[in-house]
């Protein structure tokens, strides 16, 4: 998987499981502030990168650090450098 | 400017007033009416005079220079349902006093601090989001729309203190489409100066609440609650542009 590919599955996920409008995600967008998720979202959009990449995310350290779109695109290409995240995603 | 330091004065003096003298007497409706009626009767009756009070606040103590203006679209509509307001001074909470249902606030921690007020909101059973875990108050949410008691909320969390409308939290419409409970958008404008947030200083002028048609389950049963909570937001926000345009 490309890093290109990755964001835009990243991107994917907010368009389909969030209805975000693609002109919006643009890396520097706070998933919080600009994006308008709350704390009770980010279940929901782990649980969604989690079923669009095939890969367990929730125990991962890194996921509290996240705060920008930029920052999601970034973790998801860490996880596909690091070999984890399934070949048919 | 020295008429308004007046009409501040003699509102707050009002208010400071009003309230010594109606909390006793809240006190002995309550008590006094305990032994005949059940618990659930009991806070029908406490929530009653409670917003009772509520109306004296915001339509009688500044009637000189602070109207309010409420226009209900839907006047027909039968609880439960939950509303939802944008919020942007610290009298939104007494501005539900316009609500002609029984009704419980979702607040914050500190007006359940203030003295006598918050006292009396906490006997009322407003619920303070932040201090109990969500599934908690899920829980006492759901409750309170069984026993037919309607839930209003400013999901914003917090006072925009402008004309600026904040991102909503999420809780109230993932409790709506579980519960597939009616909700209906509330607009307040006017306000942002009554008082202006980090201020208990009040402008004259008019403050509009006006409560738009409920969405039904049949109108968001094919969103999840993330979309919900966007589209009562956009409802809001585009009332508020026509408003104030």
């Amino acid at each position: 998987m490309t890093e290109a590919d990755a964001k835009r599955m990243v991107n994917e996920v907010f368009t389909e499981s969030f209805e975000i409008e693609p002109a919006r995600l643009v890396p520097e967008a706070h998933i919080f502030n600009d994006l308008g998720l709350d704390s009770l979202d980010i279940v929901d959009l782990v649980v969604a990168l989690q079923k669009k990449f095939s890969v367990t995310i929730r125990n991962d350290e890194r996921v509290r650090n996240i705060r920008t779109l930029g920052d999601i695109h970034n973790f998801i290409i860490a996880l596909g450098q690091e070999g984890q995240l399934d070949k048919k995603a | 400017m020295i008429k308004k330091i007046w009409l501040n004065f003699q509102l707050y003096l009002l208010f400071f007033l009003f309230t010594c003298v109606y909390t006793p007497l809240l006190a002995i409706i309550v008590i006094g009416a305990r032994p005949f009626i059940g618990k659930r009767r009991m806070m029908k009756l406490f929530r009653f005079v409670i917003a009772f009070y509520g109306k004296i606040v915001i339509r009688v103590l500044p009637w000189l220079w602070v109207k309010v203006s409420f226009n209900d679209r839907e006047p027909q509509l039968t609880p439960p349902y939950i509303v939802i307001c944008n919020h942007r001074a610290a009298s939104d909470p007494f501005l539900m006093a316009v609500l002609k249902h029984e009704t419980v606030q979702v607040v914050n921690k500190w007006p359940l601090r203030l003295p006598l007020l918050g006292l009396m909101g906490r006997l009322s059973g407003c619920l303070s989001v932040n201090e109990m875990p969500y599934a908690d108050f899920n829980a006492k949410v759901k409750m309170l729309l069984e026993e037919g008691v309607c839930v209003a909320a400013f999901p914003e969390g917090t006072r925009s203190g402008s004309r600026q409308m904040g991102q909503f939290h999420g809780a109230m419409f993932r409790i709506a489409v579980e519960a597939g409970v009616p909700v209906v958008p509330m607009v307040i404008t006017g306000n942002e100066d009554k008082p202006k947030k980090g201020t208990l200083w009040l402008e004259p002028g008019v403050i509009c609440v006006e409560k738009l048609p409920a969405l039904t389950a049949q109108d968001y049963h094919n969103k999840n609650a993330f979309c919900f909570k966007n589209q009562v937001r956009d409802i809001i926000a585009s009332q508020i542009q026509k408003v104030e345009r």
